[in-house]
């Protein structure tokens, strides 16, 4: 009977249920079979209510649609540009960066192909970087800058984890940087083969650019110094950076009408409905999952067949490369990080490089064919056919794959930094 | 008939839309006055922090009522892309009838959890408000959750009917 239910939720998920839906049943199920009452599932979804980071995410994401909304990922893009586009490989690494800090400013989604793409597309081209180059660069840009405060696929999984979002933060930085790096080598090997000139832009533009952008600039500075200095709490960065990004959009730089802010608010809240819901029935599920010690069952049946903590982490990429490119990085969190987090435990591996090499490896999973997000965004947005994407985003995957392996073969990498930043 | 109920549901979203702009004003407003207050002053309000956090889950909830009415809830959308096109709307009317069972059921979880702690009477000790009033979002929404995917399926199984006939 239990079997043909889970066949029967897996169905419908493939064809497009709501994950809540399929998450709901599953536990409305498993805890009518025990005997227990339904009405625990609710008292875990109220306890949403007292989760310490909880205000963050829809103040964050609020602050990220009013971006993605005004110009400011033009002024962005003119400011990478201004300050890296001399270098040689210079535009692709302007695309790189300034997705990044995109893609972490607005939270991990389509957005941020959508929004810039549109803008370092034809700039890419422009520049005469051929168009698999271009194209492969942008798909890959929403799946950079995960792990840079303040990301929401961070928060929720500190949230669903309870490891200390800050110390998540700090761990991810290097990482992060390490990931632009390699990526940015690419771009610079590129434009040596293909003779690409980088011009400068001048210091008169350089000047223009920086005055344009001269209201948004503070914000990473504030919310990163203010995260890592532990000045702020991650809900109070949220709360400056929602109310700072209001004020500058709304009534000083005037790029969003105040008449669109319903319509803005209501979108963002919507995207949070969506998750909070999930997070909600997918922390009643694993209430009932670890109540019935399944988390150390399945411990049981791995330990014989991996003896160490490297075959167990290799199995893990793999699990999680799938997962990454099936599900979108907040589902994946909320469904995935309640079963594996006590098992990297088991393997000991360190709670905050876990959810580094998670987040980075589900990040992944955006441009990993044959299913991954990115992909069907981009192809939706260039109009090019996905099997095109497949192959231009090819050497993007490989070099986030090798930044993949060293994140996770290399502890230290996400974890010195810790000992010398001290959050809470 | 379609009308009428657009109309219906169009007002309804009318009214979540109004409640989640409020709280999200008041959310953005009271959440950065305490940051002001505790770096400049080293105080704050005891119930702000408790206000905020169930001002999320209401926000949260009332989203998810008007994802539904969108259709914009999160999913893994794999063998839908390869339905032929006359089976679509079907598949879609089952998904979304089962949908609406579920997010009853949902309710109904909800109604016992907060009928419990109302007989409890437990109190919010910085808001000073029972707390199962606190609570009450979540079967709502899910009710409001239930009626709108059993709605949105009615239309796609006519939607497949109709498309049949055409062609």
């Amino acid at each position: 009977m239990t079997l043909l239910v889970v066949l029967l939720l897996i169905l419908f998920l493939l064809f497009g249920a709501p994950l809540f839906i399929v998450v709901g049943s599953a536990a409305l199920y498993s805890f009518k079979v025990s005997g227990l009452e339904s009405a625990i599932i609710v008292q875990e979804i109220y306890k949403l209510a007292s989760a310490p980071v909880l205000v963050a995410l829809p103040l964050f994401t609020f602050a990220g649609y009013m971006l993605a909304e005004s110009r400011a990922p033009q002024r962005l893009v003119n400011i990478s540009n201004a300050l890296v586009g001399w270098l040689p490989g210079g535009f692709g690494i302007v695309a790189i960066v300034a997705s990044s800090i995109f893609t972490a400013l607005t939270g991990a989604s389509g957005v941020t192909i959508i929004a810039l793409g549109g803008l370092l597309l034809p700039a890419l081209l422009a520049a005469k970087y051929p168009e698999d180059f271009s194209l492969g660069l942008i798909t890959t840009a929403g799946s950079l800058g995960i792990l840079f405060p303040p990301s929401l696929p961070v928060i929720i999984y500190g949230l669903v984890s309870g490891v200390s979002v800050d110390k998540l933060f700090v761990a991810g930085l290097i990482p992060g940087i390490l990931v632009i790096v390699i990526l940015s080598s690419y771009s610079i090997y590129i434009s040596l083969l293909k003779g690409i000139r980088s011009e400068a832009v001048g210091f008169r533009a350089f000047l223009r650019a920086l005055r344009e952008v001269i209201w948004e600039a503070p914000l990473p500075f504030l919310i990163v110094i203010g995260i890592y200095t532990g000045l702020f709490t991650i809900n109070e960065a949220a709360a400056v950076t929602a109310f700072y990004v209001f004020v500058v959009e709304v009534f000083i730089i005037r790029d969003i009408p105040l008449k669109k802010i319903p319509s803005i608010a209501k979108e963002s809240m919507v995207m949070i409905g969506s998750i909070i819901v999930i997070l909600g029935v997918a922390l009643g599920f694993a209430n009932f999952l670890v109540d019935q010690q399944v988390p150390m069952k399945i411990m049981e049946f791995l330990k014989r067949f991996f003896h160490s903590k490297y075959s167990f982490l290799l199995a893990l990429n793999i699990f999680l490369l799938i997962v990454g490119c099936t599900m979108d990085i907040f589902s994946a969190t909320m469904v995935v990080v309640p079963l594996i987090a006590p098992i990297g435990n088991y393997f000991g591996v360190d709670p905050v490089h876990l959810g580094i090499i998670f987040l980075t490896n589900l990040s992944i999973g955006y441009i990993t064919p044959p299913v991954g997000t990115s992909l069907f965004i981009a192809s939706f947005r260039f109009n090019e056919p996905v099997i095109k994407l497949y192959i231009v985003s090819l050497p993007w995957l490989l070099l986030l794959l090798l930044s993949l392996l060293i994140i996770t073969y290399y502890p230290d990498l996400s974890l010195f930094l810790l000992n010398y930043i001290h959050v809470r | 008939m379609r009308k009428v109920v657009d109309w219906i549901n169009n007002f309804f979203e009318g009214i979540e839309s109004f409640f989640i702009v409020l709280f999200i004003i008041v959310m953005l407003f009271l959440s950065f006055s305490q940051v002001i207050l505790r770096l400049v002053f080293h105080i704050g309000f005891v119930w702000a922090d408790d206000l905020l956090r169930h001002l999320v889950l209401w926000v949260g909830f009332i989203g998810a009522s008007i994802a539904t009415k969108k259709n914009k809830h999160i999913n893994i959308d794999i063998f839908s892309r390869t339905l032929p096109l006359r089976a679509k709307p079907f598949v879609e009317f089952i998904i979304l009838i089962f949908s609406a069972v579920i997010a009853f059921f949902l309710f109904l979880a909800g109604v016992n959890f907060t009928k419990m702690e109302k007989e409890f009477m437990e109190m919010s000790v910085t808001l000073k408000i029972p707390l199962w009033i606190l609570m009450l979002i979540i079967p709502i929404a899910f009710m409001a959750m239930s009626i709108r995917f059993f709605v949105n399926g009615i239309f796609k199984l006519w939607e497949g009917v109709r498309g049949g006939d055409e062609k």
